[in-house]
């Protein structure tokens, strides 16, 4: 549950950010963990309380942009979550009475898009204020068209995590939004500092390095190795934290789909609240995941990008296929452990301990196993 | 009010004279926002405070300058001026968990700004030539807003039954008035510590408590710490003092339920140590908002809530408690208690904020169609109340 911050939790960097003018346009960059993501959000509030005008916060996945939309509704704004492509869409067909053109199954011509919009320039400033998170991530094309709508654009972005080849760059984004006010956020708020010692031991040297914790941040209790006899084990482990933690958002990261529907299903009616599970597109059956109630989430280590739990459990290790030495293995590792904020839980069951566990900093870690 | 007792804060006049308060009597010179340290979004603020301080509390320059020595609650603040619109707006717009700016009364007022007093170099150096008071102390004012925590925690807590709103009563008249030389932690274990509120095993439950609230008294928000690392800690405090199959036990179930090895069962009054069940709750849901969720998660022992409230209020302090926990005439007496008790701490007198006399608890039971309904008051404010619902017997 997404809740305004107290005083004393905004460090020094981050009051920055929140105090930046509501009456301006910002670029704010920062690594994963930085609070980004939180940061736009408590701008639309802000923005809605006291202008009384709407406020669009758009985000680029459909996950992360249903995570955001609960936080947003938390936080009791009316201010609207959207998915860029499905907004984009809308306001186009709204606009010019007719689809954008496509470019393939899923992709805008922009080339195509830009020629009529400029041909017939929308009402200007229709949109007050828009909040961009993931901006990496939307191509530029799209803040030109921002420009010409809003009236305040604040731009959330870290371009060492472009996911998609429509992705722009700090400078591109600057440059076509006109905005000339930048701010940095450089430390990592999520995780405590036995959690990010554990995920920085993943760190391959590839990409944005990870960043250094926050200065007050919380030591917290060192993650967990714990090794059970079956899986039936970790299921009964799971339930029991689950039904004594009832208001946790528990994150449970699996690297393979078919082990999602394995737990999924020695899981089902044994925990409080239901268990939900995540399938990206093409996996199965897909249902919206509902961060507005605590319990159980079950996630790809793919698909938990840019989310964060309180606690994580990360099962089933011996199952994964992956080479230990290898930098795919270690990045998934660092993405998965770095989702927790405050409780990591690493299991593996069966018999003999399986080669990942040597990958593992176990003088950073609380060894339970007998 | 020391500043280095303060979690966060920004560079002002004060960090030139610490432990010292600098008031005026008609504003501010513009040159004087300049002697803070500067950060982009600064903005110039003035408040106006309704005082009547004790004569030797007073250092001046000239007529219009004096610092003051010791510690005003916020219920004194009557207004915060600003310099233009733009900065009472942006001001406005920036609302947090534990303060709220509409709260207080706000006021553009440029020409309080722009007044005749004196220079910087003047202020500066009479500033840096105060004496430096010792007490209250950057301790003092932790301690202090620790006892004003747990007040405030358990004057937050719902009430569940009329027994445990009597119970409650009395350990609140304990806190409000414990001397200003007991330590925090005494005051807290000796208002918990009375027999109505620990279980039938008095003696290890007592000294379970002290244990308790003197760990958590040294630890910062066990979400700082983590809550296994805070019952290890428990765990070692209590064996240096003594050797109890009993108290191991009752930790032994807490460490299972923590560890995910059990689930925790609906607690009842007549089963386990109470403060063990308190510290159970209170470290499995730290933060203020979650701990009081218990209250309707767990009826089954409402005094153990209540205990794992004011645990709660006394790991994290007033000041991150939320506004919407915290009622304004409530909150008012608790920082007028707060302050009293720090100000009786320094050689130097400041005046009185308790109107002469503590704030009174007091328990009222009155029949309605309810059933009875027994309610609990502070200073003349309700806290809490609850009905028994009438005996369908007719008895």
């Amino acid at each position: 549950m997404l809740r305004l911050p107290t005083y004393e939790e905004l460090s020094k960097e981050q009051q920055h950010i929140f105090d930046l003018d509501l009456d301006g346009s910002h670029l704010v960059t920062g690594p994963p963990g930085s609070g980004k993501t939180v940061m736009a959000i408590y701008r639309a509030e802000m923005l809605h309380r006291t202008r009384n005008e709407p406020t669009l916060l758009l985000m680029y996945g459909r996950l992360l942009s249903r995570y955001s939309a609960v936080a947003v509704d938390d936080l009791r704004i009316e201010s609207i979550v959207r998915n860029y492509h499905n907004w984009f869409r809308e306001w186009f067909r709204e606009t010019y009475s007719r689809p954008p053109p496509k470019e393939g199954l899923y992709g805008f011509d922009w080339h195509e898009c830009i020629r009529m919009i400029l041909q017939v320039p929308p009402p200007p400033k229709l949109q007050p204020h828009v909040i961009v998170d993931e901006g990496q991530d939307m191509p530029k094309e799209f803040y030109a068209v921002l420009r010409m709508i809003s009236r305040t654009l604040t731009v959330f972005a870290d371009e060492n995590q472009q996911l998609t080849d429509e992705r722009s760059t700090i400078v591109e984004i600057a440059a076509v939004t006109g905005i000339s006010s930048m701010a940095h956020l450089d430390r990592n708020f999520r995780n405590t500092r036995a959690i990010a010692a554990v995920a920085a031991a993943f760190f391959t040297g590839a990409g944005a390095a990870p960043v250094e914790l926050r200065n007050d941040a919380v030591d917290g209790d060192k993650p967990v190795l714990a090794a059970d006899p079956a899986l039936h084990a970790t299921v009964t482990r799971l339930v029991n934290f689950e039904r004594t933690n009832s208001r946790q958002q528990i994150g449970v990261l699996v690297p393979y789909v078919d082990q999602l529907k394995k737990i999924y299903n020695r899981l089902e009616g044994k925990t409080k609240s239901p268990v939900q599970v995540y399938l990206s597109e093409g996996m199965g059956p897909r249902h919206p995941v509902d961060f507005t109630s605590p319990g159980i989430k079950l996630i790809s280590y793919k698909s938990a990008k840019g989310l964060e739990f309180d606690t994580v459990f990360l099962p089933e290790l011996q199952a994964n296929r992956a080479d230990p030495e290898g930098v795919g293995f270690r990045m998934n590792m660092y993405v998965a452990v770095s989702r927790a904020r405050s409780q990591l839980y690493l299991i593996y069951s069966g018999e003999g301990e399986p080669p990942v566990i040597k990958t593992l900093p176990l003088d950073l870690i609380d060894d339970w196993r007998d | 009010m020391p500043v280095s007792g303060l979690t966060k804060y920004s560079g002002d006049l004060q960090s030139l004279a610490p432990g010292r308060l600098i008031l005026t009597s008609s504003g501010a010179r513009p040159e004087w926002f300049d002697m803070r340290s500067r950060a982009e979004s600064d903005t110039p603020v003035l408040l106006e405070i309704d005082l009547n301080p004790g004569a030797d509390a007073l250092d001046s320059v000239g007529s219009k300058v004096v610092g003051l020595i010791g510690v005003i609650p916020i219920s004194r603040v009557v207004a915060i001026h600003f310099e233009s619109e733009i900065g009472a707006n942006e001001f406005l717009a920036r609302k947090y968990e534990n303060f709220d700016p509409a709260e207080t009364r706000t006021s553009v007022s440029p020409q309080l700004f722009d007044n005749d007093l004196p220079s910087v170099d003047g202020l500066s150096g009479w500033l840096n030539s105060l004496s430096r008071p010792d007490r209250p102390s950057v301790e003092d004012v932790r301690a202090s807003d620790g006892l004003a925590g747990a007040l405030l925690m358990l004057l937050a807590c719902p009430a569940r039954s009329a027994d445990e709103l009597s119970v409650r009563a009395q350990i609140l008249a304990l806190l409000l008035s414990g001397p200003a030389e007991m330590s925090v932690d005494e005051i807290v274990s000796d208002a918990l510590s009375i027999p109505e509120w620990l279980s039938d095993d008095e003696r290890q439950d007592a000294v379970l408590l002290q244990a308790v609230v003197k760990t958590l008294s040294r630890m910062g928000p066990t979400s700082e710490v983590g809550a296994r690392r805070v019952l290890a800690e428990m765990e070692r405090a209590v064996h240096e003092r003594i050797a109890s199959d009993v108290i191991d036990r009752n930790l032994a179930r807490v460490r299972s339920i923590l560890n995910a090895e059990t689930e925790i069962r609906p607690l009842t009054a007549a089963a386990g140590l109470r403060s063990a069940k308190a510290l159970l709750l209170f470290l499995l849901r730290p933060s203020p908002i979650e701990v009081l969720s218990w209250a309707s998660d767990m009826t089954g022992d409402p005094l153990a809530v209540s205990g794992a409230s004011a645990l709660c209020g006394l790991t994290c302090g007033a000041h991150p408690i939320p506004v919407t926990l915290r009622r304004k005439e409530l909150a008012t007496v608790v920082a007028n208690v707060q302050a009293a008790r720090l100000n009786r701490l320094s050689p130097h007198t400041v005046g009185d904020f308790t109107s002469g006399s503590p704030a009174q608890v007091g328990l009222e039971s009155s029949r309605g169609r309810d059933g009875l309904v027994t309610s609990l008051y502070l200073g003349g404010a309700q806290v809490a109340s609850v009905a028994d619902p009438p005996d369908p017997n007719g008895t």
